[in-house]
This record gives C-alpha cells, sequence and structure tokens, in this order.
C-alpha cells in the first residue's frame, strides 16, 4: 500500500516500544497437588484410569482416552528406561518411560562414569534428601544409570 | 442438575491462596515490544508533536477520521488526504477513575473522557484525561481543550497532550 | 440445514480461586454434560472450546493446552474466540457443524482460569488496548464501561437507582445457583453506598473476575430423537461486530447487538421480539449492561429497560425474566464459561430443570446473549422447546 501524502518519507515512520510484564502464580491442580505431595514423601504417583486400567505419568484427574474419572492415584517404581535424551549446556536432560506406564518425565539423567548415555538404558530416581524437597519435580535430585544396565 | 447436590470444583480461600496451602508454581515474564505505528498513526504522531490535532478525509463518505487512518472502513478504501482539526472538542461521555490498571487504588482520582474533536466529522473523537477542574463540574458536552506540554517535552505521543481543560468562554 | 438439539449441560462452580487447572474444570463440565446426555466421548465427532485472552491463565496456547481437558484428542477440535461474547459463540461455531451435516455430536465447552495473573486478573485487560493511543494514557477495562455507562445514563436520563436495581435482582436471583460466587440478598442503597470503582460503576455494579467452566452437548435431530425424549432446539443464532474504533460510536445503544439479534430473529421467524421471547439471559458483567442489551435485543425500547426493571417485569415471576439464573452478576463471571452457563441455563429452564430459580410462567422460548471485546461483539442463541 502506498503511504500517504505527507508520508513518504519513511524516516518518519514510527515504532512505539513498551512492555508487558506479567506475573503469574499457577495453581498445580487437583492431580497435580497429590503428585506434588507424593514427590515429598519420596514416591513417583501416577494415576488409573477405572475404564481401561491405564497408567498415565504425570498423574491426571481424568483418562485422556476414556474421558472418564481416574480410579486412584498409584505409586510407580522409581526405576524407568531412558527414551530419548538431548545434550546442553554440559547437561544430559532425558525422557524417562517406566514399565506399564503411559507417560513418563523429563529430567536430568548424570552421567555414567564410563561409557556413554544411550536409549533404552536403565535408570532409577534419586530424591534429595526430606528436609530439602519442596513438592515439585526438583525433588528428585537427577536420575542415575543402574548398574549392569 | 438440581439432583446433583454440588457442582464440581475446590475453592481456593484468600488465606489458602496467600500462606500457600496448596501447590502453586509462580513465573514472570517480561515481553517488551516495538509496535509500528503505521502510516495514517505515524503522521498523527508527528502532528502531535508540532502541537496539531491531524485527521484523514475519505473522499466518498468525505468523513473525517481522527484518529486518522490509512483506510476509511466504511468505504473500505484508502483514505485520501490529511486534515487538521482544532484541538478543542466537547465531551461526548466521561468518568472519574479510582483505580489502576492491575486493580490497585489510585491516590488521587483520575477524570477520563472521550472527546468529540472540533471540525472532525460528528461522534469522532479519542479517549484523553482532563484536567483544571472539579469531578462534580463535568458534564457532557462540556466544550474542552487540550493543554500541551512545552514544544521541548513533546515526543510524538499521545501524552504530549497533557490533558484536556475546560474551554473559557 | 438440519434442526439441532441440545441434549445435556454441565458447569463447576464458579468461584475467585479454584484448585483446579483450567484442563480439569473443562474435564468436570464436559464430564457433566455427557452424563446428562447419556453420551460417551467416543460418539462425540466433534469439539469446540472457547476461552478468553490467553493472558488470563498464563498459557499463549491455550486451546491446545486446554484440548485433552475438553474431550478434543484427535478429534476435529477449534477454538473460538470474540472476546466476552466468546461464550454465547462457542454453541454458535458448533451449530455450524451439526446444522451443515459435518458433525452428528459436538461438545461444546466453556473455560476462564482468570485467578492465575498477579496482581489482579483485571491487568490483562489493559493489554487488549491501542498500544500507541490508549495504553499510554493508564486505561483500564473499567473506564470503557464507566464511559459507556455514564453515556447511556446521560442520552436516557437514566439515574444510577435504576441501574442499581438490576445488580440487586441477579444477586438475589443467585441465592438459588448451586455454582453462584457472589449471591446476596443486597438493597439499592448498598450498591449506591459501595466504593467507587470508576464512577459511576461503583464495586456491587461489577461482577467478579472467577475460575470456571461450562459446557452442553449438541445433537443432530436423528441423534437426540434416539437418546433423549426432551430434546431443546437451537432455533436463531446471530452475531456482528461493530468498529474497534470504539471513540468514533455513540455508546448510548449497542447497534451491532441489534444486528446480531435481528440475524437469529430472522432464522426463528420472530417479528415481535418482546411477545415472542418467553424470557432471556443476557449479559451482564456491570449491572447497566443488562438494561443497555435487553435494548439491543429489542426485548424494550431504548431507555425502556430501566421502567420495566423498576415494575418488576424481568424478575422471575414478571412477564419478561431476565437473568433467572442471577447472572454474571451473582453466578460470577469467568468470561467464556460465563457465557456457556447462560445457554445452560436457558436449556435447564426449557426442560423445567432449573428447580428452585425456574421462573413462574411456562417457557417454550428463551434467548441467551453475550457481548465483549472493545464494546463491540453481540452474540446471540435462541432456543426452544
Amino acid at each position: 500500500m502506498s503511504l500517504p501524502d505527507g508520508l513518504r518519507n519513511t524516516a518518519q515512520a514510527k515504532n512505539w516500544v513498551d512492555s508487558l510484564p506479567l506475573s503469574y502464580k499457577y495453581s498445580a491442580g487437583v492431580s497435580g497437588q497429590r503428585f506434588a505431595e507424593g514427590l515429598k514423601q519420596g514416591k513417583i504417583l501416577g494415576s488409573k484410569c477405572s475404564k481401561c486400567g491405564e497408567t498415565f505419568l504425570p498423574p491426571s484427574l481424568y483418562c485422556p482416552n476414556c474421558f472418564v474419572y481416574s480410579s486412584d492415584y498409584v505409586e510407580i517404581p522409581p526405576y524407568g528406561k531412558i527414551y530419548s535424551f538431548a545434550e546442553a549446556d554440559g547437561k544430559a536432560i532425558a525422557l524417562i518411560r517406566f514399565h506399564g506406564v503411559t507417560g513418563g518425565l523429563i529430567h536430568v539423567v548424570k552421567r555414567p562414569s564410563a561409557g556413554r548415555l544411550k536409549i533404552g538404558l536403565r535408570v532409577s530416581a534419586v530424591f534429595r534428601p526430606t528436609e530439602q524437597r519442596k513438592g515439585d519435580l526438583t525433588d528428585i535430585e537427577f536420575f542415575e544409570i543402574r548398574p549392569h544396565s | 442438575m438440581e439432583s446433583k447436590k454440588t457442582l464440581p470444583g475446590t475453592p481456593i480461600a484468600g488465606a489458602e491462596w496467600d500462606n500457600e496451602v496448596y501447590s502453586f508454581r509462580k513465573h514472570s515474564v517480561q515481553l517488551r515490544y516495538a509496535w509500528d505505528a503505521g502510516s495514517a498513526v505515524s503522521g498523527f504522531l508527528e502532528g502531535l508533536k508540532e502541537g496539531r490535532i491531524l485527521g484523514r478525509r475519505c473522499n466518498r463518505c468525505m468523513r473525517v477520521l481522527v484518529p486518522p487512518r490509512a483506510f476509511c472502513e466504511r468505504c473500505f478504501r484508502s483514505t485520501d488526504e490529511w486534515v487538521e482539526v482544532k484541538d478543542t472538542g466537547k465531551i461526548n461521555t466521561y468518568s472519574v477513575s479510582y483505580v489502576n490498571n492491575d486493580a490497585s487504588r489510585r491516590d488521587k482520582p483520575l477524570i477520563v473522557a472521550v472527546i468529540e474533536i472540533d471540525e472532525a466529522s460528528p461522534g469522532m473523537g479519542f479517549l484523553h484525561v482532563l484536567g483544571e477542574v472539579e469531578p462534580s463540574k463535568v458534564h457532557v458536552d462540556m466544550k474542552v481543550k487540550a493543554v500541551w506540554k512545552p514544544r521541548d517535552e513533546r515526543v510524538g505521543a499521545i501524552t504530549d497532550i497533557k490533558y484536556f481543560k475546560p474551554l473559557e468562554v | 440445514m438440519r434442526r439441532v438439539a441440545v441434549v445435556g449441560a454441565g458447569m463447576t462452580l464458579f468461584r475467585h480461586r479454584m484448585l483446579e487447572t483450567g484442563k480439569e474444570m473443562a474435564f468436570e463440565a464436559s464430564r457433566m454434560a455427557l452424563d446428562q446426555a447419556g453420551l460417551d466421548i467416543k460418539d462425540v465427532d466433534s469439539v469446540v472450546l472457547g476461552s478468553a485472552p490467553d493472558a488470563f491463565d498464563g498459557v499463549h496456547m491455550k486451546g491446545e493446552y486446554l484440548l485433552d481437558g475438553a474431550g478434543g484428542t484427535c478429534k476435529p477440535y477449534t477454538r473460538v474466540y470474540v472476546g466476552g461474547g466468546t461464550g454465547v459463540f462457542v454453541p454458535i461455531a458448533a451449530w455450524w457443524q451439526v446444522a451443515s451435516g459435518v458433525a452428528d455430536i459436538v461438545l461444546v465447552v466453556g473455560e476462564e482460569k482468570m485467578s492465575p495473573l498477579l496482581p489482579h486478573p483485571q491487568y490483562a485487560f489493559w493489554s487488549i488496548f491501542d498500544p500507541i493511543l490508549e495504553r499510554p494514557l493508564g486505561v483500564t477495562l473499567l473506564w470503557i464501561f464507566s464511559l459507556e455507562m455514564r453515556r447511556y445514563m446521560h442520552v436516557y436520563n437514566v439515574k444510577e437507582e435504576d441501574i442499581a436495581l438490576v445488580a440487586v435482582k441477579n444477586k438475589r436471583n443467585a441465592l438459588d445457583h448451586p455454582a453462584a460466587q457472589l449471591a446476596a440478598n443486597i438493597t439499592v442503597d448498598d450498591v449506591l453506598k459501595s466504593e467507587p470503582i470508576c464512577w459511576p460503576v461503583k464495586r456491587l455494579d461489577v461482577s467478579p473476575t472467577s475460575d470456571g467452566a461450562a459446557a452442553v452437548v449438541l445433537a443432530s435431530e436423528d441423534v437426540a430423537r434416539r437418546i433423549t425424549d426432551d430434546p431443546v432446539w437451537i432455533t436463531g443464532v446471530g452475531w456482528n461486530v461493530d468498529s474497534t474504533y470504539w471513540t468514533n460510536r455513540d455508546l448510548c445503544y449497542p447497534e451491532y447487538l441489534e444486528k446480531a439479534a435481528n440475524m437469529a430473529y430472522r432464522m426463528a421467524h420472530i417479528s415481535d421480539p418482546k411477545k415472542e421471547i418467553d424470557f432471556a439471559e443476557v449479559y451482564d458483567p456491570f449491572d447497566y449492561k443488562e438494561l443497555h442489551h435487553m435494548e439491543g435485543l429489542q426485548l424494550a425500547r431504548r431507555g425502556e429497560a430501566p421502567k420495566l426493571t423498576r415494575e418488576g417485569v424481568t424478575q422471575r415471576d414478571g412477564d419478561l425474566p431476565i437473568n433467572p439464573s442471577g447472572g454474571l452478576l451473582g453466578v460470577g463471571n469467568p468470561i467464556a464459561a460465563a457465557g456457556m452457563m447462560k445457554i445452560a441455563e436457558v436449556f435447564w429452564q426449557l426442560r423445567g430443570e432449573a428447580g428452585k430459580r425456574q421462573v413462574k410462567k411456562p417457557v417454550r422460548r428463551g434467548l441467551a446473549q453475550a457481548w465483549g471485546d472493545l464494546m463491540q461483539v453481540g452474540t446471540v442463541v435462541i432456543m426452544e422447546r
């Protein structure tokens, strides 16, 4: 579109700089609250669908497939496998999946002292000491490679 | 619905929110923007810097549009020319604000108004604030005039007009 | 065009702050609506979700974020948005799909979680204004409401007392609504003496900010006849948007709403709305808006709505009950969910399921309306038994 008369000089075109500072406080939600309380106790909690029986991690109030209430929260043993991983800033970040569970956790994996990280390696969660836990995912300090995996 | 005694939902009371009895995550973002003013509003801002209010005329409907725009939204065609209009007008509507945009209370109430600008088409105007007048003295249709910042303080912004004040007759 | 029925409705509590995440609230309302319709998520062909600005929830892809809570995973799924008008626009966007034959069963969900934004949800509204010409003045959403209210009072010589009657009525109606956030028995004097926020708007003239969700299920005629003896039909829909240059319009009358209403009236073969609409849920984020909208809907002549309100015509036992639910002023205002609450209320009223809220006269035809953006959007749905 051509500029209107009086503004043929594009040097006159202006922009306006301002900011939009936004602060939020998000509630964890009903299932998020249970998940947080579990972490504080050193437990990884998933949810089980009352209809199809599938277990989800992180837990959900409802089954995303059947769209019915989850029947229960179940403790998931803290042993999983590296499904995929990426390395950035000297840290290894992995998607860790657990046997019989849909979903998983994204977390830091501590490098093995010998050998390389590989997809399929077996890992286990290392929780912080009880008094340091805050009820979020950082209550797990990292996942470490299980010996002989 | 009435057969269901209680509806789903878990309210959080004020104290529970403040004392964080539930799990919360806090996060802040500072978004910064540089909005292009576009051809018409750039000209408008340039005019304000010079102490003038500019509009654009559509030569089909013959309306003088203030604030100016590059196109006439009714005829859906480009506008045709710049028109300088007066820096006086009349109050279309007004209110007295006791709050800031984050809902906190203001120290002093602020009178805000939509001002129909003289020589623009009827009903054409913009939002601004009023000064040098008590809230109780303001009325709809009151004649007002722009009070400009000194020339060297004007930067090409809507706030180059400090406020509008009642026009003495 | 196929006939479209409403076959189920559900909603959560409306509260200032809720523990449930947006997804969880959307699920609760949706599950309740499906249960009332006796349907499973597998039966649902398509999902339409409505939610207002992303800035409230603080997730800037809110439609996708809420997807699985609205039952939309791996289904044709759309989020629609027309500001405060969204709540009544969601069922319109779902109606297209059933009327056209694209879908037989559509789940319609309205969600809003306003509480996350600090220090107050009100702040998000700042970001809807023009960044160059309006924000530098420190504009708030309350300004535009108070400016519109003042203009309406001036043109039709309406007094603050008359407007306060709407807040009194709606907050009292809400005492019978199980979701209500601000139900109360108050007087006109309480409203007039409440804290001025942006005169002429005072604390009790305004609806609260809220968390909440509401949902309905729409079905084609074949499906509706199969699953219920009591379908409610959508017989008219209308929507209209006026210029964003709100300072260039006369704020005393919502022309866009008149156009939206006329679109819906034509479709529903209504020529005299005041006689042919039995009751209405009109958008009332502020008390004067109920009057403004009654006039735009032509349920009252221009400037006449305050008189009808004074005479008790708009009470639950009056000739033209307005907001028997308790409205946004009483039940709460989780924006898109609030409009959907009105759709649900018309559905429950027409089926005689509104319990203590049931309007006195027999009702066959009701209307729900919402409004939004920079005082420029009108959305209208007409439903019949």
